[in-house]
């Protein structure tokens, strides 16, 4: 408890000099809203907070099942079979090294204005970290236990499903942390490029009539995600794997 | 005595990558009897991992034949590895019970059995993350005999263990093979280990490996580790050491006429 | 057991998220709507309910009135649904409308667009307006009276923030070429429209080249003791994109009712935003949430009066078509100046860039 004990106090003593600093300098709000005017955007009525992140969270989500599975789906791919492996291995790599936010307007003119762009720029956002661990994982194995295994007799599929699969969780989790991430950035992104609704969305349209506590509010709310995400993965990663502690 | 693996002159070479030969066994020829426990001692990199591979079966010989004795019709070893290699995701009941499921067996008193007498009662849900680097041993030479296997291969098994519980290990490893009549090859590097837990002694050299020497240890068949005092132990010890040295000044003399190595 | 509960559940939370996400959003149901329930007609003929996509520039700013008429039931009445497409500009939104596969699409662009596009894209799927827009240039630069400008030569040594490749920036152009002032003489800062009047406040840019619309927010949020000032390019003789509903030529030769429906149920949305400015900008607000009501409304009502030169007390006399109205005499003088503006090498014929056949002469 003692060492949540700081991190605590640096918080709220933050919030209270951004709320001091605003109100002796008279900041004026759209430029730099103080936290208590934060607060009171939620309770105007004027937006439908609970529905615009529903939006955000609902594209993001969706994005991120599609993307692990597809990446998921392409380690396995990439690991079984080394002429794929082989064929795919360019692709994965120029797609890699490329800021993929980039392709985000091009994928509109590709596939339309249509809710499918925007979630497969979510899914190229999360697939890659997925299939980058998760491929490390199911290879990065160790070598005794698979001659042990095999001095065992015990054939390819048997080593997969006893070996490569459980050693690769750990791997694929740490790939997840960076998908959820990744998902919330791809959703942003796609409602800035163009969209009606999300908290993307929200936040360029407040800007037009310099509404920045909107925005403001906003962030708040993309933060909390954010937490709840990636603290929800690692909460999963703890169930499903009692056996490791990252360092 | 029936020989359980008879080794016939067999050398393995490897491709590397730059598409260079290198020879890792030549010209090995021994055989292992039934119960008994042979080690092999050389300088790292002689190819003793190599050796204990192919008597596993998992890789092939590039020359020669190894003949298995069969028990009950079957051959199947077990194996001890230097860095434990215990699955992280498995308890240390599941992780002794590996073997069994592979080999699809269903003789789970045996997993009971060896928990007791490697002292892991109580560990039985531990998983190796939670165990200290001695009980990670233990877990990993009770899988090594749960499937009685008829050979249990064991590579440097005590690498990387304080000197006061590597003694206890092998003490305990030693009154198992026993009381377990298990036949066991040993890889080591460390005489003493070697003395103390095997009947005979093969000295290897170094690239490529071959079997220089072999050394029998005359010791009583129940070891115990006020024998390390015992003549015997030195003298198979001295032995084994003076063959080593000796190939030491003869790597450190080629080394010196070929700086590029 | 613990665990398989566990994944059970993600599976379970995953395949709710997935149905929820297939959904269209939730359009409201028409109410107050003058057709008949059921498949009757519509004052257009069409029967059946067409999906047409409205592509939405200067993120939401260039429709307010659109949204209303969603609300109001108008787009329903004229068996219409429209799907809205957010862009951050105009010129992105008529690009847009070029390129929808479907040619069911619209937007409020101008006929400089039509043309600029025409000249440089000879395969682009040529564009027509079926009802007239704003007819009065309606961008302009907008800057601060303390930053020391009082006329358009003192633009000269500033910084002014502008979309790069906007229309607001080709104008800004001509502009500062009319007034002596080379382009080499001031600084562009390329600024998106929506922080540009952030940019301006802050005085990361001394000057603005925008709609002028956005001089209502500007005025609501400058800091007192100083003032917004303005050169509107109307004002300097500069001529008018020519504003107007914005269509593929082909939809209005192959489905001249669906065409037609637009042209009706936009004119009326207008029509209604102009005599009813509060409602409307409340009812385009809670479809865009994020924006002031206020500060939205303030600024319809500068597009109202200085943009489209509507006058409200006027605009209650007058039928929603004959706010449509395209004046032929005005267009026949402006093209030539557009021509020759924007270094347009392609002839046109008027009667091609717009029609009026579907609205009425006031």
């Amino acid at each position: 408890m003692a060492g949540y004990g700081l991190p605590i106090a640096s918080f709220i003593v933050g919030i209270i000099l951004w709320e001091a600093y605003v109100r002796v300098f008279k900041v004026p709000a759209f430029l730099f809203p103080p936290p208590s005017a934060i607060v009171q955007v939620y309770f105007t009525g004027r937006i439908d907070w609970v529905g615009q992140t529903l939006v955000t969270v609902t594209e993001a989500i969706f994005g991120l099942v599609i993307g692990v599975a597809v990446g998921f789906a392409l380690a396995l791919v990439i690991t079984l079979s080394s002429i794929l492996n082989k064929i795919l291995m360019p692709y994965i790599v120029a797609l890699q090294v490329l800021p993929k936010v980039a392709i985000a307007p091009i994928l509109y003119i590709l596939l339309g204005f249509t809710d499918t762009s925007r979630i497969l720029l979510i899914v190229i956002l999360t697939f890659f970290p997925i299939v980058i661990n998760t491929t490390t994982g199911l290879t990065d194995v160790d070598r005794n236990l698979v001659h042990l295994l095999k001095s065992l007799g015990a054939s390819g599929t048997t080593i997969f499903y006893k070996v490569r699969l459980p050693n690769s969780l750990p791997y694929f989790f740490d790939g997840l942390k960076i998908g959820v991430s990744g998902a919330l950035v791809g959703a942003i992104v796609a409602e800035f490029v163009s969209s009606s609704k999300g908290l993307g969305f929200l936040i360029l349209n407040s800007q037009y009539t310099f509404n920045t506590v909107a925005a403001f509010g906003a962030f708040v709310i993309l933060t909390v995600l954010g937490l709840l995400l990636y603290g929800g993965v690692i909460l999963l990663g703890r169930q499903l794997m009692p056996w490791y502690r990252p360092n | 005595m029936a020989a359980i693996v008879a080794v016939e002159n067999i050398g393995k070479t490897y491709t590397t990558v730059n598409g260079d030969e290198v020879v890792a066994l030549e010209g090995i020829s021994l055989a292992i009897q039934k119960d008994e426990t042979v080690a092999i001692v050389g300088p790292s990199g002689c190819g003793k991992s190599t050796l204990l591979r192919l008597i596993a079966g998992v890789e092939r010989p590039t020359d020669g034949k190894i003949e298995r004795g069969t028990r009950d019709g079957r051959f199947i070893v077990g194996y001890v590895f230097q860095d434990s290699s215990l699955m992280r995701w498995r308890t240390v009941y599941d992780n002794i019970r590996l073997p069994l499921e592979v080999v699809n067996s269903h003789n789970y008193e045996k997993i009971d059995q060896l928990i007791e007498m490697t002292g892991l009662k109580g560990f039985e849900k531990a998983y190796p993350i939670e165990l200290s680097g001695g009980m990670q041993r233990r877990v990993s030479i009770a899988r090594a005999f749960v499937h009685e296997p008829s050979i249990v291969l064991m590579d440097e098994p005590f690498t990387g263990v304080d000197e006061l519980t590597k003694e206890a290990l092998q003490h305990e490893l030693g009154t198992m093979l026993r009381n377990l009549r298990a036949t066991a090859m040993l890889v080591t590097h460390d005489i003493e280990e070697a003395v103390f837990l095997s009947n005979r002694i093969f000295v290897m050299s170094r690239r490529p490996g071959r079997i220089v020497d072999e050394v029998p240890v005359k010791l009583p068949a129940d070891r115990d580790p006020s024998m390390r005092s015992d003549l015997a132990f030195f003298d198979a010890a001295k032995k084994v050491r003076e063959k080593l040295l000796a190939m030491q000044a003869m790597s450190v003399d080629v080394e010196a006429a070929s700086p590029s190595d | 057991m613990a665990r398989r509960t566990l994944i059970t559940t993600v599976i379970a939370a995953a395949a709710v998220v997935i149905g929820a996400c297939g959904g269209t959003p939730g359009t409201s149901t028409p109410t107050g709507a003058g057709g008949s329930p059921g498949a009757s007609a519509s004052p257009t003929g069409l029967t059946e309910v067409v999906e047409v996509t409205s592509y939405v520039g200067g993120v939401t700013s260039s429709a307010p009135h659109d949204y209303a008429g969603v609300t109001e039931g108008i787009y329903a009445k004229y068996k219409l649904k429209l799907n809205f497409v957010v862009l951050a500009g105009t010129s992105q939104a008529v690009q847009a409308v070029a390129a929808d596969r479907t040619g069911f699409a619209f937007t409020h662009g101008d006929i400089l667009d039509e043309m600029l596009i025409a000249d440089q894209n000879p395969d682009a799927p040529p564009l027509i307006g079926i009802a007239a827009g704003a007819m009065r240039n309606p961008v302009g630069v907008m800057y601060l009276q303390s930053s020391g400008i009082k006329t358009p030569a003192d633009l000269r040594g500033k910084k002014i923030g502008v979309p790069t490749g906007s229309l607001s920036e080709q104008y800004l152009d001509v502009f500062l070429a009319k007034q002596g002032v080379p382009k080499s003489a001031v600084t562009i800062v390329n600024t998106a429209f929506a922080a540009q009047q952030g940019a301006l406040l802050t005085k990361q840019v001394d000057a603005i080249a925008a709609f002028l619309r956005a001089i209502a927010s500007l005025e609501i949020a400058v800091p007192q003791g100083d003032k917004v000032g303005s050169f509107i390019f109307g004002d300097y003789n500069l001529p008018s994109p020519l504003a107007g509903v914005t269509i593929q030529k082909s939809l209005l030769d192959k489905n001249p009712a669906v065409a037609r429906a637009i042209a009706l149920a936009s004119t009326e949305s207008l029509h209604f935003c102009v005599v009813n400015p509060q409602k409307c900008v409340e009812e385009f607000v809670a479809q865009n949430q994020g924006r002031d009501i206020p500060q939205t409304l303030a600024e319809w009502k500068v597009a109202i009066t200085a943009q489209y030169g509507f006058d409200t007390e006027k605009a209650k006399t007058m039928k929603p078509l004959q706010l449509g109205w395209y004046d032929a005499a005005l267009i026949a003088k402006t093209l030539p100046e557009l021509k020759t503006l924007f270094n347009i090498k392609k002839d046109f014929d008027p009667t091609t860039l717009y029609t009026n056949q579907f609205v009425e002469r006031p």
